[in-house]
């Protein structure tokens, strides 16, 4: 707050009037001689506190008043973006001016209250005026208009939020509009880059230009991308439109709702760069905020986000979905109906109920594929609210045909059921060839090798994952050939038994000593007789042994361990976890993440000798879990965030890859606009890829399909880029919030499109307040009037009847005439 | 008006002094016969009477006094005086505090001056007395502040009167009021049990004044209290800023919005008579609240009045 008349503040002396008039009240006092002093010593004891309050009060309410005229008078100036807060400098100064008069009242009653409070009447008039005239000294020049022509980079929030509809429009519209009007007042010379602040920034005139018909064409073209803002993205991007500018002066203009999310707040580092790129313009360019209104009390529930149980999926066996909705409105919803459709074809709805505001909840679908192939799942909520583009999900399963798994056997035997590998076989493919006859497809494939025809092998590119059945060692080759299997994202399970070398394991590394297994193995242990050692669920912590910890469920705590490689796991080494141990505190399980897959280790092998697991139901869950867990590596993401690359690899079910030559494939967006992606042949197969994953949606590779009769909503790969669920919560941006960004940039925050135009022509935005300082002083003069009656009518000032003192004989003649009368009647 | 005839004291007066109690004197005489006479009867009249001497008729004396045995004898007009007896020993008490010198704007005249409550209480005091020596009853006067300034016993001769009437003129409000310790004392003072009649503003602590109240009942006196109150102690008519003068206490002022404590003020007051009100009931005391504002003369013969008809 400034004043714009700050001489006028001498005014504020006035302040001393009713002061004054009320000492010279106090001198000019009528004396009286007194009798009955006793009465009026302790009546004026009883009363003093409450009249000096009251007296207080009513000076107070003087003092305040004539000092609301003064400031009034002295032109009090709101600037938009104040960094003295009008509560800085009225209320201190209203205060000061209260102080003073109360002082005076306790003047001759309490002089050292009274000091206290000329004293602080002092310091909060002070404080008062230098808060004043420091923001009118640092505001001074801010505003000044620039006579240089500019390059203005205008960035629009392209957010989820900007398009939920306020009193008939959207924020994006509102946008819009101040954008358009921003483009006319910018003086002809100035140069305009326009940015749009989705997920991924993007600049519709790539770079700062003066034509303001192209700019007003590329102002209509834009819409709001349906995710988060990225501020700190799209400021980079203006810093470098703004570098390709030629005028010497530049500025940054956002038109944003306000919203939180998108402020990066929580990485300083990066508002830190931006103060160092935007740092190397020879003037900081000025960054202004026009924050649009964010609705308080809207209604709005959204789906934040669709998950699965597991990765790897199969035609085998149903998956589990699900789908987290949230509240996001103001108010609580008494009932939310969730679909669910695969493909297009609804699957399924949940009832979810008494979401208060805020609150979460995920329902749970279970949906069995029927055929390999991605699919589209889509969760959608019924009804309509206030942003309606969150009130649908899509999620892409992709399912797979096959998993091939290569089982090395260490331990080979002639007998059924005796080899190392032999329960792992089974386990990955329980049902015979003839029982899988007219059921769904299995996934697994596993594929036994005795451990002396590893040495051929060249290539493990078909497999997804090894496993190593209590093999004693590999020759040098394999091992090299697994090393990099894995840190191409393929998945390894050790199991040594008896047979295996610890040596071998101990000293398994590529490159600079990067060991392969995760813990050495130190010492085969025999568990005595009368001893029992059995897994220790409560230890088991890894994703893929979730569903073997429950001990209701599961029965994978009975297993009996006979025999066991005692584990010793690599201190603090990163990528290194311990999954499981067992009762004695032995580890069981270990893993390492090396370069994009895993190794997993066990402490036994999975035959019949060293334990009794075979024998138990949780066998086959536990060797299908740790190998979908090991698959998932390998497999093409998705679901991704936005900005992320998509990289599929597709083969014959998609012939239209073939014909392709340009080495570009159309990719329809979530809007129906069409894009390039790459395409090229990779080890008989296609690679595609995409890297413009701007706004979160459906996007699809265009490929004809070959197994598929193309309904629209299946045609071609589609894949998702996610939405970020903080963005269907309007979280707000506060004053507080804004010290960050302020401590590495000049931001100058505005609430309307005055404001915003005033700065535009380089004029201070803001509102004189001098007619609510003297609505305020009219205010304090009715409180002091309000006042003062209701003291007279507590004080009963004219109420207080006379103290009744026998009769009243005033008139001497008629007390004659009553005692004649009385003698007459006597006689 | 009868022709006053000169007393040998009043000689050693100065003319001033002289006049001022030949005025007190005649403002009470006045007030007895024009006004009170006739409608007064003493209730405490003497029953016997004992020859004292002769002396020689000067015009004036009453002519049923004259001795016609004598004058057979002698030819000479004698009056024939009597030491008269009478169960009836007054004395009047009365406060010459400092804030019994409050003169109000409403207190009642006379020659064009406003009386204060000292001088009403003479008035009082004067009229009493003469309406009791005229009744032959023995009357006495203390006059005092936070001290006892004078005390003359109570006697019934018409000279003692004026010895009194003189007290009464050269009495001027005092010091502050302290009016237990001189209650006591005065109690203590009177041995034969007779009528006390208090003039005072009573401005001192209600129990206190009410176990003086008592102690003069324990010591069988009767009680008469005129409670003096200037008009302006009940109505407290001040507004705005005020300062108030103790004339009890020199220097000692109080500066206030008078307007601000007046119903607390007056609320004092009234609790303050009430209880003295309602003490002097209990103990069958005769209280009789006097305003300045209003004539004593009336005030008196009112109460009189009540008297004579609570005592039919």
């Amino acid at each position: 707050m400034i004043f714009l008349n700050p001489t006028v503040l001498l005014a504020l002396s006035a302040v001393s009037i009713p002061i004054i008039i009320h000492f010279l009240h106090r001198r000019n006092a009528e004396t009286f001689q007194w009798g009955a002093m006793r009465f009026l010593q302790a009546s004026l004891a009883a009363r003093n506190r409450r009249i000096m309050l009251e007296e207080m009060l009513l000076m107070a309410l003087r003092c305040m008043a004539v000092a609301l005229v003064a400031m009034a008078a002295a032109r009090p100036f709101l600037p938009a973006d104040s960094a003295m807060s009008w509560v800085a400098v009225l209320p201190v100064a209203l205060g000061g001016a209260a102080s003073a008069g109360a002082g005076m009242v306790t003047w001759d009653r309490r002089p050292i209250i009274a000091w206290a409070l000329f004293a602080l009447a002092a310091l909060l008039l002070s404080a008062a005026l230098y808060t004043a005239l420091a923001e009118y000294t640092s505001q001074e020049g801010r505003w000044a208009g620039n006579a240089q022509a500019r390059d203005v980079a205008l960035i629009i929030d392209g957010s989820l939020s900007m398009s939920m509809t306020l009193q008939g429009k959207t924020n994006f519209e509102r946008a819009l509009e101040d954008a358009e009007k921003l483009i006319e007042q910018c003086p002809p010379g100035d140069a305009i880059c326009l940015i749009e602040a989705g997920p991924m920034p993007l600049s519709p005139t790539a770079g700062p230009i003066t034509d303001r018909a192209e700019l007003r064409r590329a102002l209509q073209s834009l819409r709001p991308t349906g995710g988060a803002m990225d501020l700190p993205r799209a400021l980079s991007l203006a810093a470098s439109a703004l570098t390709e500018g030629q005028n010497p002066s530049k500025e940054i203009y956002l038109l944003t709702d306000g919203q939180r999310v998108g402020w990066a707040l929580d990485n300083e580092a990066k508002w830190k760069f931006l103060a160092s790129t935007l740092g190397q313009m020879s003037r900081m360019p000025r960054l202004v905020v026009r924050t649009l209104p964010l609705a308080a009390d809207s209604d709005n529930c959204a789906v934040c986000g669709i998950s699965s149980d597991r990765q790897v999926v199969g035609a085998d066996r149903p998956l589990k979905l699900s789908v987290e909705v949230a509240n996001a409105g103001a108010s609580s919803v008494k009932s939310l109906m969730v679909y669910m459709s695969v493909d297009g074809r609804k699957i399924g709805s949940r009832q979810v109920s008494g979401l208060r505001p805020g609150a979460r909840e995920s329902v749970d679908f279970r949906h069995l594929f029927g055929s390999a192939g991605p699919h589209v799942v889509t969760a959608k909520l019924a009804g309509e609210d206030d942003l309606t583009a969150d009130n649908t999900a899509c999620h892409v399963v992709n399912v797979l045909r096959r998993l091939p798994v290569l089982i090395v056997e260490g331990d080979p035997s002639e007998r059924p059921l005796s080899g190392a590998a032999s329960f792992i076989v089974v386990a990955l493919s329980p049902l015979a060839q003839q029982e899988r006859e007219g059921k769904a497809a299995a996934l697994l494939h596993p594929t036994v090798m005795p451990l002396r025809d590893i040495g051929s092998l060249d290539d493990l590119s078909p497999y997804r994952v090894v496993a190593l059945a209590d093999v004693s060692r590999l020759p040098p080759k394999a091992a090299a050939l697994l090393a990099r299997f894995i840190k191409e994202g393929g998945g390894l399970l050790i199991t040594p038994g008896e047979r295996c070398f610890p040596e071998f394991y101990n000293s398994w590394a590529i490159g600079q000593g990067q060991r392969i297994p995760p813990a050495k193995l130190t010492q085969r242990v025999r568990v005595k007789e009368d001893e029992t050692l059995q897994p220790d669920l409560k230890s088991f912590s890894h994703p893929a042994l979730t569903l073997l910890a429950d001990a209701d469920r599961s029965d994978a705590g009975a297993a009996l361990v006979r025999t066991y490689w005692r584990m010793e796991l690599e201190p603090d080494r990163v990528g290194v976890s311990l999954c499981a141990r067992l009762t004695n505190g032995a580890p069981m399980l270990a893993e390492r993440k090396l370069g994009e897959g895993h190794v997993l280790m066990t402490a036994f092998s999975l035959g019949r000798r060293d334990t009794t697991f075979p024998t138990l139901k949780a066998f086959v869950p536990l060797v299908h879990e740790l190998t979908y867990y090991l698959a998932a590596p390998a497999l093409p993401q998705l679901n991704v965030k936005p900005g992320s690359q998509v990289a599929v690899r597709v083969g014959d079910e998609f012939p239209g890859a073939a014909q392709i030559s340009d080495g570009k494939v159309e990719v329809t967006t979530p809007w129906g606009a069409v894009r390039q992606g790459a395409i090229r042949p990779v080890a008989g197969q296609w690679q595609l890829t995409f890297a413009a994953t701007r706004e979160p949606g459906l996007y699809r590779f265009e490929l004809p399909s070959a197994e598929r009769e193309a309904p629209e909503e299946t045609a071609g790969f589609p894949f998702v880029v996610e939405r970020r669920p903080e963005e269907s919560f309007l979280d707000p941006l506060t004053q507080k919030d804004m010290e960050m960004p302020r401590r590495y940039l000049n931001v100058v925050r505005v609430q309307s499109t005055d404001s915003l135009l005033d700065l535009v022509r380089g004029e201070a935005p803001g509102s004189e307040i001098w007619q609510r300082l003297v609505a305020l002083a009219l205010l304090a003069a009715l409180l002091e009037v309000a006042l003062a009656r209701w003291i007279t009518l507590t004080r009963r000032t004219h109420t207080a009847q006379r103290v009744e003192f026998g009769e009243n004989v005033a008139d001497a003649e008629a007390v004659r005439a009553h005692f004649e009368a009385e003698e007459e009647a006597l006689l | 008006m009868v022709e006053e005839t000169q007393p040998e004291c009043t000689r050693l007066l100065d003319p001033d002094a002289l006049a001022k109690v030949h005025r007190l004197e005649l403002i009470a005489r006045g007030a007895v016969e024009g006004f009170i006479s006739g409608r007064h009867k003493s209730c405490y009249k003497g029953a016997s009477v004992e020859f004292a001497e002769h002396r020689q008729y000067v015009a004036g004396d009453d002519i049923k006094l004259l001795d016609w045995r004598v004058y057979a004898r002698t030819d000479r007009y004698y009056i024939k005086e009597f030491l008269e007896e009478t169960n009836l020993r007054a004395t009047v008490l009365l406060d010459a505090s400092g804030s019994m010198g409050y003169r109000g704007d409403h207190a009642a005249r006379y020659d064009g001056k406003r009386l204060s409550k000292l001088e009403y209480g003479k008035y009082l005091a004067a009229t009493l007395m003469h309406l009791m020596v005229y009744q032959q009853d023995a009357v006495g006067l203390v006059t005092f502040d936070n001290k006892m300034r004078r005390y003359i016993p109570a006697r019934s001769v018409v000279t003692h009167l004026r010895t009194m009437l003189e007290e009464l003129m050269n009495t001027s409000p005092g010091d502050e009021t302290d009016l237990a310790p001189i209650f006591h004392d005065i109690a203590e003072r009177i041995h034969r049990r007779g009528l006390v009649i208090i003039i005072s503003d009573l401005f001192d602590e209600p129990e206190e004044i009410l176990n003086c109240f008592h102690h003069f009942r324990y010591r069988k006196h009767e009680l008469i209290i005129f409670h003096v109150m200037a008009q302006e102690e009940l109505t407290f008519p001040f507004t705005g800023q005020s300062k108030f003068e103790d004339l009890e206490i020199a220097d000692r002022t109080l500066q206030l919005d008078a307007g601000a404590v007046r119903a607390e003020y007056l609320d004092r007051v009234r609790a303050f008579v009430r209880q003295i009100e309602v003490g002097c009931g209990t103990m069958r005391v005769d209280y009789v609240p006097v305003c300045t504002a209003n004539s004593f003369d009336v005030a008196l013969s009112d109460y009189l009045a009540r008297r004579r008809r609570r005592a039919k």
